[in-house]
C-alpha cells in the first residue's frame, strides 16, 4: 500500500508573471498521469508545506499551475524559478465533465483567478469545437490588470468563444464594460434547455451566476461550480475540506449544483 | 463457539494474547481515571471499580463486578490514529522514505461503541484511499469485547444501534455473569484462543442471567436520540437560533473532538531539522473548533463558534451519513462527560429537533 501523501518530483522550467500577485510556473512532471479540466494538484515546497493549486492548462508536455501570492507557502513558490525542485501529487477531485455534453451550449464563467480553472475547459472545448454548439466565456476581474492570460484571448475568439470581459474598477486605457460578471448575461443567447454552465471563482460570485442560469432556465444538475475550501491531505481523511456532507476534495471540488443545493450560500458553513 | 468459564481465567486471556505476539491494550485505572494502556499482565487491568458519570463530571468507585464500568477519555482512536504520526521523511532532493509503523494490537475490555467505532474509523481509512499509516496499525487487530452491564449516565448506545451489548463482530465477546464469564467466540481467532480456557458449556440459567443483565442495562441507559431521519431533519435546522444559545456556553476548546473515538481529523506539519538537511512531515489532531480549522486566503470561513459547533453537531448526526453511510456518532457520552461547561450533544439535539 503506497502512502498518498508521496510526491513526484517537479523541475520548474519557466515563470511567467501574470500581474503583479499571479505568477504561471510550468512544470516537468515525470509520468504525470492523465487528468481532466477542473482538477487539481498538491504542490509541495521542501520544509514549508503543501497548498491545493488548480491545474491551469491542459497542455501534457509541461503541467501548468497559476499562482496567487497570498501567504507562506505561495510566498515561497514566488521565490522559485526555472530549475528549482518542488513536491507534485495528484490528480485530485472531480472535473467539469464537458465530455458529458456535445452538442450542447456551454456558458463559462470566471472570476479572477477562477479562470485558472475554467481554462483548461476553453481548450478542451477548443480542441473538437465543432463537438459544441455556442461557447461563451465570461470573465470578470477587479481590475484589466486581473485579467488572466490575455494573449490568448485573441486565439480563443478565432478558435469561435465568445468571450466576454468586465471589470469592477476601469484603469488606465480600459474601455471594456465595466461591472460584475453577472452583467455580462445579458449579452448570452443560448437555449437553455440545451446549455451547461460552469464556473469558478469567489463563492458571492457563484451565488449569484447560479441565480442568473436559474432564472434562465438552465436545469440544476447543468450547472456546475468548482468550491474552495481549506485542504490539507487531498484525499479525504484530513477532514479540512468538509463542506456539509461532502468533502471538496474527493467528491468535489467541482460539483452539480443539484448535489449542493441544501448547502450553497448558507453562512459559514 | 461459547463457553462459561470461571473468572480467574481471565488472567489467563490476557497471558495467552500476549504469548501469541500480541500488544495488549487494556482499561486501567490511573489518577481516578479508567485509561486504555499497553499491559504487561492481567493485574494491571482495571477492576471491581465502577464509574459515575454525567456531563462534566467523572469519578470513580468501588464495586463488586469486576468490569462493571465503560470507559475513560481515551479510546481506541488513540492506538489507530494516534495524536501525532510520521508520514514522510523528505530530503531537499524530495528523495523521501515513508515511514510506517506496524503493531498488531489486542484490545481488551473494549465495548460495543468501541467495536463500532473501529467500522467507522475503517471506512474513513480504509473506505476510500487507503491510509497505509492506519492499516500498519490495525492490522490483524483482535478484540475482546465486553456486553456493558452498567452503563454510565452519559451513555446513549442504544439509540445509535451500537450497545449496551455488542453488536456486530469482535472475536470474543464476554458476559460477566454473578461469578463466571460467559464468552462467545465469532471468529476463527477467536475460538482459537477460547478453546484455550477452561471452563464448561453454557447452561440454560446463564442465558437466563445475561438476558436479565441486557434488560436491566437497557433500561438504566436515561440518555436517549431520537435518530429516524435525524441526517435530513437536522439539515433544516441550519440557520436555528440554537446554534447561537449553545455558543454563548460553549470555550470552542475542543475536548469533545479529542475525546471523541471517531474525530479523525489532523493537520499536516512540516519540522524541519535547523541545518535543512530534512524535513519530517508529520499529522497531528485537529479540531473543528479552532478558527484556522478552516481558514482559506486569511479568513476562517467558520468564524463564530456557532457555526463551528454547528459543524462538530452536523458532522456526527447528519454530513457523516452522506460522507460514510452511517452515523458518526457511536454514542459513547464521552463528549458530554468531558465537556468542561457541560454541554450535552443529546439535549442540543432535541432541541434542534423542537426548535421551530
Ligand atoms: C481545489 C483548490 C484549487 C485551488 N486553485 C488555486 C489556483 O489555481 N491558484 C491559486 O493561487 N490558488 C488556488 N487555490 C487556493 C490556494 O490553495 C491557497 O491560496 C493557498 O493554499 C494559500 O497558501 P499559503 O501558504 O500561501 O497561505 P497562508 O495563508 O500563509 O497559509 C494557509 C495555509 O493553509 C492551508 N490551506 C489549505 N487550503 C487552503 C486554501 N484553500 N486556501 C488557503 N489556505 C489553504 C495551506 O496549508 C496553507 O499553507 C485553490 C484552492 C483549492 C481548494
Ligand atoms: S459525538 Fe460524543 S457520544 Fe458520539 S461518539 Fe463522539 S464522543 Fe461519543
Ligand atoms: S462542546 Fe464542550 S468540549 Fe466541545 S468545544 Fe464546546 S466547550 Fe469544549
Ligand atoms: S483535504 Fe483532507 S479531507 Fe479533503
Amino acid at each position: 500500500m503506497d502512502s498518498p501523501f508521496l510526491l513526484r518530483k517537479g523541475v520548474i522550467k519557466e515563470v511567467i508573471p501574470e500581474n503583479e500577485n499571479t505568477k504561471r510556473f510550468l512544470i516537468e512532471v515525470e509520468e504525470f498521469p492523465p487528468f481532466k479540466p477542473g482538477q487539481f494538484n498538491m504542490l509541495y515546497v521542501y520544509g514549508q508545506g503543501e497548498v491545493p493549486i488548480s491545474i491551469s492548462s491542459m497542455r501534457r508536455d509541461l503541467v501548468e499551475h497559476t499562482v496567487r501570492l497570498v501567504g507562506e507557502v505561495t510566498e515561497d513558490l514566488f521565490s522559485m524559478k526555472g530549475g528549482n525542485i518542488i513536491g507534485v501529487r495528484g490528480p485530485y477531485g472531480s472535473h467539469f465533465p464537458v465530455e458529458l455534453f456535445r452538442g450542447f451550449d456551454l456558458v463559462l464563467v470566471a472570476g479572477g483567478l477562477g479562470l485558472a480553472d475554467i481554462k483548461p475547459v476553453v481548450e478542451y472545448v477548443i480542441g473538437r469545437r465543432e463537438d459544441y454548439g455556442r461557447v461563451y466565456l465570461l470573465v470578470g476581474a477587479k481590475n484589466p490588470a486581473g485579467l488572466l492570460y490575455r494573449e490568448r484571448y485573441g486565439e480563443w475568439m478565432d478558435e469561435g468563444i465568445d468571450l466576454l470581459l468586465t471589470v469592477d474598477r476601469p484603469e488606465g486605457s480600459w474601455e471594456g464594460h465595466v461591472g460584475v460578471v453577472t452583467d455580462l448575461f445579458e449579452f448570452v443567447d443560448v437555449d437553455p434547455q440545451r446549455t451547461v454552465g460552469m464556473m469558478c471563482g469567489p463563492e458571492v460570485m457563484m451565488y449569484f451566476t447560479v441565480r442568473k442560469f436559474l432564472e434562465m432556465g438552465v436545469e440544476e444538475s447543468r450547472i456546475f461550480l468548482s468550491v474552495e475550501r481549506h485542504m490539507k491531505c487531498a484525499v479525504g481523511t484530513c477532514g479540512h475540506c468538509q463542506f456539509g456532507y461532502t468533502f471538496v476534495c474527493k467528491d468535489g471540488p467541482v460539483f452539480p449544483y443539484s448535489r449542493i443545493k441544501s448547502i450553497f450560500g448558507v453562512r459559514e458553513l | 463457539m461459547e463457553k462459561v468459564v470461571p473468572k480467574p481465567e481471565m488472567g489467563r486471556l490476557v497471558d495467552l494474547l500476549l504469548e501469541r505476539g500480541y500488544r495488549v491494550v487494556a482499561p486501567v485505572l490511573k489518577e481516578g481515571v479508567i485509561l486504555f494502556e499497553e499491559v504487561g499482565s492481567f493485574s494491571q487491568v482495571a477492576r471491581c471499580v465502577t464509574e459515575k458519570q454525567d456531563r462534566g463530571h467523572y469519578r470513580v468507585e468501588k464495586a463488586e463486578e469486576w468490569f462493571g464500568y465503560v470507559h475513560g477519555p481515551n479510546s481506541l482512536k488513540h492506538f489507530l490514529h494516534p495524536p501525532k504520526t510520521d508520514l514522510l521523511k523528505v530530503k531537499p532532493d524530495l528523495s523521501q522514505e515513508v515511514p510506517i509503523e506496524r503493531k498488531r494490537y489486542a484490545f481488551f475490555g473494549i465495548r460495543g461503541c468501541d467495536i463500532a467505532s473501529l467500522r467507522i474509523l475503517d471506512k474513513v481509512f480504509l473506505g476510500g484511499f487507503q491510509d497505509p499509516y492506519y492499516a500498519g496499525l490495525r492490522e490483524g487487530t483482535f478484540t475482546v469485547a465486553f456486553n456493558c452491564t452498567r452503563p454510565a449516565r452519559t451513555c446513549f448506545c442504544a439509540s445509535v444501534g451500537t450497545g449496551p451489548f455488542v453488536r456486530g463482530g469482535s472475536d470474543l465477546i464476554i458476559t460477566e455473569l454473578r461469578d463466571s464469564f460467559l464468552i462467545r467466540a465469532t471468529t476463527d481467532e477467536g475460538k482459537d484462543v477460547l478453546e484455550e480456557l477452561d471452563g464448561r458449556e453454557p447452561k440454560q440459567r446463564d442465558y437466563d442471567e445475561e438476558k436479565e443483565l441486557e434488560e436491566r442495562s437497557l433500561s438504566a441507559m436515561v440518555r436517549r436520540v431520537d435518530t429516524r431521519d435525524l441526517p435530513s431533519k437536522l439539515l433544516e435546522k441550519l440557520e436555528s437560533d440554537v446554534w447561537e444559545d449553545v455558543a454563548r456556553r460553549c470555550l470552542a476548546c475542543g475536548s469533545c473532538a479529542m475525546v471523541c473515538p471517531t474525530c479523525f481529523c489532523y493537520e499536516v506539519v512540516d519540522d524541519i531539522t535547523l541545518d535543512g538537511s530534512g524535513s519530517v512531515r508529520f499529522r497531528r489532531w485537529d479540531v473543528c473548533f479552532r478558527e484556522e480549522f478552516s481558514t482559506i486566503h486569511g479568513n476562517p470561513i467558520r468564524k463564530s463558534v456557532a457555526s463551528r459547533y454547528r459543524q462538530w453537531l452536523l458532522h456526527k448526526f447528519s454530513y457523516w451519513v452522506g460522507q460514510f453511510g452511517e452515523l458518526g456518532c457511536v454514542g459513547c457520552g464521552r463528549c458530554i462527560t468531558w465537556c468542561p461547561v457541560g454541554i450535552d450533544i443529546t439535549e442540543e439535539v432535541k432541541r434542534l429537533l423542537s426548535d421551530g
